[in-house]
């Protein structure tokens, strides 16, 4: 054994990779950006606790949890169109990425209506460290979400069909690790920003 | 077969998912119920519990857990990394 467990639906690749390795390549890339930011706002928090918990007493915790189940429920979506897909053409498939994409464009507008009620209030990009953070994490989330439910309608069109060869397997993989990635990093935003004291 | 393995795949989705958002609420409750526990703690749990939860979407939902050993190690290490380097810059 090379330390690889057999894939149970029997579809891994030779190089032992459910997705192609480009797409990891990416992710990986784009998690270590983010993680870059996640050390750079706990330092500065630390650093000037009082002023960050203030900021943070603006949120709204309840809708962190919506915002966090409404991505689950996403990620959900698509691992099931994934394992359905594996077991032959369904007409499940594309309603499951399709409500997938729903989620995430629900995220999005959910923020957009975030945002706008906090510019009003004085809580600008510009008007305290915690509120620089607090935009361009969530900004930059927002942008990836907004690609992956690019991705997803991608999928949603790609699995309305007869029949699935390995190439669209393989297309389905890689959009659903692009959209976990998208998933596994809010639920890093999340604490942070919302819950941490 | 094919459909008794994808129902038992679709069983394990739904469970990973049904302990995702209870742990979120966990979550959410140790933030915002100081009675349950001191502040000095609810930081460290509140940042294992998020990087336990990544860590299952990871492995289950990407199935790095079905990758190569190479890439679990990788993705492992990036998480060990993420909560270390948190909860030192944090001094939690």
């Amino acid at each position: 054994m090379d330390g690889v467990s057999p894939h149970p639906d029997g579809t891994r690749t030779p190089d032992g990779y459910p997705a192609e390795t480009g797409i990891w390549v990416f992710v990986l890339g784009e998690m270590c950006i983010f993680s870059l930011l996640f050390f750079s706002f706990c330092h500065d928090f630390a650093a000037s606790r009082e002023p960050f918990l203030q900021g943070q007493g603006t949120l709204d915790r309840a809708l962190g949890v919506g915002y966090t189940l409404l991505l689950l429920i996403g990620s959900l979506c698509v691992v099931v169109a994934l394992h359905v897909a594996r077991s032959g053409a369904s007409r499940t498939v594309p309603r499951l990425y399709l409500a997938a994409a729903g989620t995430g464009i629900l995220f999005a507008a959910l923020k957009l209506m975030e945002y706008s009620a906090k510019v009003p209030q004085g809580f600008t990009p510009v008007s305290t460290p915690f509120f620089t953070y607090y935009y361009l994490l969530t900004g930059l989330h927002m942008a990836h979400v907004l690609v992956g439910v690019g991705v997803l309608l991608y999928l949603y069109r790609r699995s309305r069909r007869a029949h699935y060869g390995a190439s669209d397997i393989k297309v389905f993989e890689n959009g659903g690790v692009v959209w976990h990635m998208v998933d596994s990093l809010w639920l890093i935003i999340f604490p942070l920003l919302y819950l941490i004291h | 077969m094919i459909q008794k393995n994808l129902h038992r795949k679709l069983w394990t989705d739904c469970s990973i998912w049904a302990l995702l958002a209870a742990v979120t609420l966990l979550s959410y409750a140790l933030g915002d119920v100081p009675e349950l526990i001191t502040w000095q703690w609810s930081t460290p749990l509140i940042v294992a519990l998020s990087l336990i939860k990544c860590r299952l979407v990871v492995m289950h939902f990407m199935e790095v857990n079905h990758a190569s050993r190479a890439l679990r190690l990788v993705f492992d290490g990036w998480l060990v990394a993420v909560a270390g380097g948190i909860l030192v810059l944090l001094r939690a």
